[in-house]
């Protein structure tokens, strides 16, 4: 009790209000710069939003067409709204947890860390909220035509989602304090990027269990196996609904809310009362610039050998040769870069894992190699719009004062980097993985290659779409979420279409003519691409 | 007013400040010099609790740096080097969450930043309607530097705080200074420009790779180094070798 109190009296209202303010304002009103970035109004965040209000509408549409009880209905809510809220947490936690410009605005305030932590952490459930509101918006007041619901079952879903929100970001704040408290600057660098990928994995594959379970139970409700819930979140928060607004007994619903209640209250005291202080200890510290050891005569050896014969024709306009280093130091060095890029590729680990241990069971071997491909082949592309946002990003205004008639020699520096430093890796260890592990590998492969063929003019798109220039944006809130779920559906769409084309022609034994089409029109279309990329002239800031 | 002992601070393998000991009295305005990479920049932010030290002590108004970094914060203005805000703010939204940040009561606060709005002359309308990331450099730095002083602290960390200002705004700034020093408040002032420091600081400390190798005021320092002007005395202490001359050298292979 006296711990709280002086826990409590350590946060100031005052400074909480006014910092809560100003990062509502930051984060609606986006940036607007003088440097060669665009800004203004949030737009993915509306995008974002609307998407997830449609997707919300359409899946209360299919779930009441089931008829499904109030338990399996708000599982199956719940562990959407994990999925998209934890991903969307992990990808801006980054920006809003460790902001290292901020550190000349702030740290020199005489704000207590717990301020400030706080002031953060309700910003990011304020933003977890949004979201799975607009996800929720529909489904809430549908779910009154789930078999059981009581009148009051949109109230008792909104109390549930916003403890949702808050277990989330106390998850995501915790595991950057433990990394925080319990690593120096140095390894934190390196170890905050890993460990969002490891909580990416953990929000991906929680989603993932639900499909898994209502395959596994072959029926339309999980109400007799309640038990095997309780190691599931999503599941403590869907106990809420059901023993309030739904009927399942108390006996079989309060495990599940104790569990709930007493996680987030847990998580929440963690991140204030035990990790605060490491936080502010840790802001001070990673303003701090790190001094490198002298390269070993090793690593010089290896950084020669780089310049492979290969790579060095590759690579052979200079141009495309400094954007390459510059996107791969970047990629290795960049704390930044790191924590938005490395979580966002998680995505494409995590589905094709999952797609070869349900090899046997759905039989499914035979897409293994189309989806993997395919889900690696838009790698590059979620790379490359990871890699235009920086807190640098005023240093992207030295292309503009370089003498360069088109962005095309930079874009296409960072785009080969992204395909060397990460696709070509992916593919190896795909390949591997397909060849020895799923079931007819080796045969199957050939699937794999119609999404071979197409990687390369993929990669061409962000450059197609808009001028590309790596590190010239600052990140706004929502933007790196609303990025990764947009090229995750636009994914599963290509994906969708590949598949039915290329399983097609495959089992029509016309697989090699497809082949030959294909090669055609993505040669066609390579060629067409690059041209108009190139032809695009620089534009010289506003 | 400020107490160093042995202060240092290392950055892996790096000594960025190496046991520096100083004492800097109320009221007193501090000139503190090196050549880039000195340590000048790590000092302050040690001082003002951004940063804290490997070892050493620090006190700013008897208040400990590392142990109770708060009531040094409080006390303290800093005008960082990077001239860093938010830029989504409009300048009137950033100087009112500072002070709501030192509890400045609301009025209070408008009435401040309308009179540094008046000796900056950024208008009204300017602080209201336009946001940080449309603002010129100079401007910025007006509000930057408004922000340090609008709780009026006891001491103030001024770090190139010229940078981008116009003529007009750097004379004035300058006498401010000059007159916040009389008034008692203890400034450290930081900078690159040799012949301001030389005008306005009282007492010049000049530290080079992490040490503080020169200590009092212009003239005990030419006297010391037998030296006519300040920039003498910090070429003469900082620098390795003739720098006219390789100057000069370089010059020549740039055009050859």
């Amino acid at each position: 009790m006296q711990e709280t109190k002086s826990i409590v009296a350590t946060i100031d209202r005052q400074q909480l209000k006014a910092l809560l303010k100003c990062y509502f304002r930051l984060s609606t009103r986006g940036r607007v710069t003088q440097s060669m970035s665009r800004g203004g109004k949030p737009r993915s965040l509306f995008f974002i939003l609307g998407m997830y209000v449609f997707i919300g509408l359409m899946n209360s549409v299919m779930l009441l067409t089931i008829q499904l009880d109030v338990f399996t209905y708000t599982v199956i809510l719940h562990s959407m709204t994990f999925f998209v809220v934890g991903m969307a947490l992990t990808a801006e936690s980054g920006d809003i947890l460790f902001n290292v410009n901020e550190s000349d605005v702030l740290v020199h305030r005489p704000i207590h860390s717990r301020t400030l932590l706080l002031a953060k952490s309700l910003n990011l459930i304020a933003f977890a909220l949004i979201l799975a509101l607009a996800l929720n918006l529909f489904p809430m007041f549908f779910g009154l035509a789930a078999s059981g619901a009581q009148p009051w079952f949109p109230v008792v879903h909104l109390i549930s989602l916003i403890l949702l929100c808050v277990f989330c970001a106390g998850l995501v704040v915790c595991t950057y304090g433990a990394v925080i408290k319990f690593l120096d600057r140095e390894k934190f660098d390196n170890f905050a990027a890993w460990s969002q990928v490891g909580m990416s994995i953990v929000f991906i594959g929680g989603y993932q269990v639900v499909p898994r379970l209502l395959q596994r139970f072959e029926g339309l409700t999980f109400r007799p196996y309640v038990r095997y819930f309780l190691a599931l979140p999503p599941a403590w928060f869907a106990g809420i609904d059901s023993l309030v607004a739904g009927n399942l007994p108390a006996s079989e619903a309060l495990p599940l809310v104790l569990l709930g209640f007493t996680a987030t209250a847990s998580l929440a005291y963690l991140a204030i009362s035990r990790l605060a202080p490491s936080y502010g200890e840790g802001l001070t510290r990673l303003s701090e610039s790190k001094t490198r050891a002298p390269k070993t005569t090793r690593a010089r050896k290896r950084a020669t050998s780089r310049r492979n014969p290969i790579l060095r024709w590759w690579l052979r306009d200079p141009i495309e040769r400094r954007a390459f280093r510059l996107a791969a130091v970047y990629m290795r060095r960049d704390r930044d870069v790191k924590l938005r890029l490395y979580p966002s590729l998680s995505f494409y680990l995590v589905f094709p894992l999952i797609g070869l241990l349900d090899r046997n069971r759905s039989g499914f071997s035979a897409f293994v190699p189309l989806i993997t491909v395919w889900m690696l082949g838009t790698m590059p592309m979620s790379a490359l719009e990871t890699l235009r946002l920086s807190s640098h990003f005023a240093a992207a205004d030295i292309f503009a004062i370089a003498p360069l008639e088109s962005a095309a020699p930079v874009f296409h520096g960072v785009r080969k980097a992204t395909i060397y430093y990460l696709l070509v890796p992916s593919l190896c260890i795909a390949g591997i993985l397909i060849a020895y592990l799923a079931t007819g590998g080796r045969e199957s492969l050939i699937l794999a290659l119609p999404g071979l063929i197409a990687i390369p003019t993929i990669s061409l798109l962000p450059g197609l779409l808009d001028e590309y220039l790596p590190l010239s944006r600052p990140a706004a809130r929502g933007e790196q979420s609303s990025r990764n779920m947009g090229l995750m559906f636009l994914t599963m769409l290509l994906m969708l279409f590949v598949v039915a084309v290329a399983y097609v022609a495959w089992i029509s034994g016309v697989i090699w003519i497809l082949i030959a089409i294909e090669l055609a029109v993505m040669g066609l279309l390579h060629w067409t691409f690059r041209r108009v990329i190139s032809n695009r002239k620089l534009e010289r800031g506003e | 007013m400020i107490k160093i002992r042995q202060l240092t601070k290392e950055f892996g393998t790096q000594v960025a400040v190496r046991k520096i000991d100083l004492d800097i009295p109320a009221g007193q305005l501090v000139g503190l010099l090196g050549p880039n990479g000195a340590g000048k920049s790590t000092t302050i932010k040690m001082l003002t609790g951004m940063l804290m030290p490997t070892s050493g002590t620090a006190e700013v108004g008897g208040f400990d740096v590392i142990n109770d970094p708060l009531s040094v914060k409080r006390m303290t203005g800093y005008v960082p080097e990077s001239g860093a805000v938010f830029e989504a703010l409009t300048a009137w939204e950033y100087l009112q969450l500072v002070a709501a940040l030192y509890h400045i009561p609301e009025a209070e606060a408008t009435q401040q930043i309308e009179r540094f709005g008046q000796f900056f002359d950024l208008t009204t309308d300017t602080l209201q309607d336009k946001q940080l990331a449309a603002y010129s450099k100079g401007m910025r730095q007006k509000v930057v530097i408004t922000s340090a002083l609008l709780h009026n602290p006891e001491v103030v960390f001024f770090d190139e705080p010229l940078n981008g200002l116009d003529a007009n705004a750097a004379l004035s700034l300058k006498t401010l200074i000059t007159s916040l020093a009389h008034e008692g408040k203890t400034i450290v002032y930081c900078s690159h420009i040799l012949d301001v420091v030389e005008r306005i600081c009282e007492r010049v400390v000049i530290i080079h790779e992490g040490s503080m190798v020169a200590d009092g005021t212009v003239a005990q320092l030419m006297e010391q180094t037998g030296q006519t002007s300040l920039e003498h005395v910090f070429n003469k202490l900082t620098a390795t070798e003739n720098l006219l001359a390789r100057a000069e050298e370089f010059a020549r292979l740039l055009t050859r």
